[in-house]
């Protein structure tokens, strides 16, 4: 009986352990979406299609490169999947500011706007030809919160943030695609994969299973060391904590969900600061598109008896050219011994 | 500063602005026409064969357009420059010219293609131009084995050995490895480490080995006839004594042998100004920007060259063993 009771309150205990350890309860963790996320998916089963759907899919992900993306402002719902949305309290925003850094660099508020089933989005880029790496971030206040219980009231801040791509063919490629806004006014803390800035123009907000990443914390444009980021898949709730170094950097390693059935999947990285000094509570989100690995079961029989023929092919090639090429030899050196014969007779 | 140096300090200032610009904010678009490698991820600009490849892998009425809005540029910088991009910026080249150096510096002798031999070898460059140019139609519209052609993007860029040997030699040695993702990436991939292996052993053997076979070489001396940048030979001058012939990297006999013709830009010459630099005839080679004589051939420069002062030191050296003899012979 006691066995029965361990093995069926521990397991419990943990789940809901854990799924309150992104942050306070009573601090909501806001972050953006990418709205129809597919159309930015590189198909992996491409090879299986024949050659016009090839086409055709190649262009819809053009398009979907080139057109604007749109992001919406999301509310976890920690007791279901990540996609579970909550409404956004609207009194809450009208305190927030909603920027966005260009490939340029250069820093810009932006309004939220709604359409029908998305209350508050925004539409990225403003200059289509504009291309490289995007930054969009909120920065939502709000006071009122004892959030140690030590009688004193903590003011709120939540930074969410988003690293969209944009391409254009031909597009003006920006002169400076970062990857934190460095205006510690507006967004004090954020997240963001360590790139090196002047070697990627695109890219940050895609990471792939089974490689590793590192991220930083930064908190007033300085890393922050010490402070405990949650990482956690959206379909399978697998989550893992992580303590930034004296650098404020840790390393994730996003695993392959073989559970779902699409080949793409999101995390959300949630960093959370209590500055005691000053009272304030800080909360960054980062989501990022996971890219599963291909089905190591998929059949490469095609590709190998491709190469199979060709490599024989030439090989035979070879071979033949070389017997031609000593027949010839020996018919000329044959002809050039006859021909001094029939001088010498 | 000597024609040699002065190639010598652009083609290392080339290398690290090209494969290193990025860090200071320089990018030059996708229409280079010299190996700026897009693997080199710090780079400051891209080969235009991937441009190239690019727009032919997806034949699209957009990638048309944008092939033909950088095609103008590419066209108008080889215009500006002609072969001098193989001989004065390229990276791949540059490195070619250091392992030469190397070779040189420890005593190995070069060895030099017969015609016969370099004739022969002309068909190489035609493959890799046609994998540039009709692989990627393959790719663009994947009608049989697809699974192959997808894997495909890019193609000639998977062979050529500066995707493996420039990243190594900016400090990124992930790319010196077979790909086993798939079979076409290990095809692939084993061939690029081949050439890469037949580079760096055939540029200590011969110099400039690579500029044989390579197609980027070959698109640009189709714009031999109408680039500003030109080199000139006066038959009057030329006393055909080969000197031109042992210096030129490139192994380009017509330039001696020719006569007759005064414009003397091969297809094959990267216009590193060797052969001027080296005429010990005076206005007998002459390089020409734009129909302006910018760098001509001298006997002082010849001279120079070999630690003799002038020509005239030259005599006086010469005279005085005479005298020496001379005074000699009446004494006995």
């Amino acid at each position: 009986m006691k066995l029965f009771l361990l093995l069926f309150f521990l397991p419990t205990t943990l789940v809901f352990t854990s799924l309150t350890t992104y942050a306070e309860k009573t601090v909501p963790i806001y972050y953006w979406q990418l709205i129809d996320q597919d159309r930015y998916i590189y198909r992996s089963d491409m090879d299986q299609l024949n050659w016009r759907d090839i086409r055709k899919q190649r262009e819809l992900s053009e398009t979907a490169n080139h057109d604007p993306k749109f992001l919406s402002l999301n509310l976890l719902d920690l007791d279901s999947a990540i996609h579970g949305l909550l409404p956004v309290d609207g009194n809450m925003l009208d305190r927030a500011i909603a920027l966005m850094r260009d490939p340029n660099g250069e820093i810009q508020q932006v309004s939220l706007s709604a359409i029908a089933n998305q209350p508050h989005f925004v539409k990225i880029p403003l200059d289509d030809d504009l291309t490289g790496r995007y930054l969009l971030g909120i920065h939502i206040t709000s006071g009122g919160h004892d959030i140690d219980k030590d009688g004193d009231l903590d003011a709120i801040h939540i930074c969410a943030k988003h690293i969209i791509s944009h391409y254009r063919n031909g597009g003006k490629v920006g002169s400076a695609s970062v990857i934190f806004f460095d205006d510690a006014q507006q967004m004090p803390f954020e997240i963001a994969p360590a790139i090196d800035t002047a070697k990627s123009r695109y890219g940050g907000g895609i990471q792939s299973t089974h490689r590793s990443y590192e991220m930083i914390v930064r908190y007033m444009d300085q890393p922050l060391a010490g402070t405990k980021v949650t990482v956690v898949s959206s379909e399978s709730r697998w989550q893992k904590s992580f303590i930034t170094d004296s650098k404020g950097r840790f390393r994730v390693m996003p695993t392959d969900d073989r559970l779902i059935a699409k080949e793409w999947q999101n995390y959300l990285y949630v960093a959370t600061h209590h500055d005691l000094e000053h009272n304030a509570y800080y909360l960054t989100t980062l989501p990022v598109m996971v890219y599963k690995n291909r089905p190591e079961w998929s059949s490469k029989a095609m590709g190998f008896t491709y190469w199979a023929i060709i490599g024989s092919a030439l090989s035979l090639l070879m071979v033949v050219g070389l017997i031609r090429r000593d027949s010839w030899y020996n018919s000329r050196s044959l002809t050039i011994f006859e021909n001094h014969r029939i001088k010498k007779n | 500063m000597t024609i040699s140096k002065l190639r010598w300090s652009i083609l290392i200032s080339s290398f690290f602005v090209l494969l290193f610009g990025a860090y200071l904010g320089l990018y030059f678009g996708y229409v280079l026409p010299t190996f700026s490698c897009c693997y080199v991820s710090s780079r400051a600009g891209t080969c235009f064969l991937l441009t190239l490849q690019q727009t032919i892998g997806a034949f699209t009425w957009e990638s048309i357009v944008v092939f033909l809005e950088r095609f103008t540029y590419f066209s108008l910088l080889v215009i500006i420059m002609g072969r001098g991009w193989c001989g004065w910026i390229c990276p791949l080249g540059f490195f070619q010219d250091l392992l030469d150096l190397t070779r040189y510096k420890l005593g190995i002798g070069s060895i030099r293609f017969s015609k016969k031999l370099r004739n022969g070898l002309l068909w190489i460059k035609w493959v890799f131009l046609s994998v540039v140019l009709i692989v990627p139609l393959w790719v663009a519209f994947p009608f049989f084995c697809p699974c192959v052609a997808l894997n495909l993007e890019i193609p000639y860029c998977q062979l050529c050995p500066g995707k493996y040997i420039l990243p190594l030699l900016v400090g990124n040695p992930d790319r010196v490895a077979v790909n086993f993702k798939n079979n076409t990436n290990l095809v692939m991939s084993t061939l690029g480490l081949t050439f890469s292996a037949a580079l760096i052993w055939g540029a200590f053997i011969k110099r400039r080995f690579w500029c044989l076979f390579c197609p980027m070489g070959l698109i640009i001396s189709w714009y031999r006839k109408i680039s500003f940048f030109k080199l000139r030979k006066n038959d009057l001058q030329c006393t055909s004594c080969e000197i031109c012939y042992n210096t030129c990297p490139m192994e380009i006999e017509e330039v001696y042998k020719s006569r007759g013709r005064e414009d003397v830009t091969f297809g094959e010459c990267n216009l590193c100004l060797k052969c001027v630099e080296n005429c010990p005839e005076k206005s007998a080679l002459e390089a020409v920007y734009l129909g302006k004589t910018i760098y001509r051939s001298s006997s002082i420069n010849f001279f120079k060259k070999r630690g003799i002062k002038s020509s005239v030191d030259t005599c006086k050296m010469v005279e005085v063993p005479l005298q020496i003899q001379i005074k000699g012979q009446k004494q006995s």
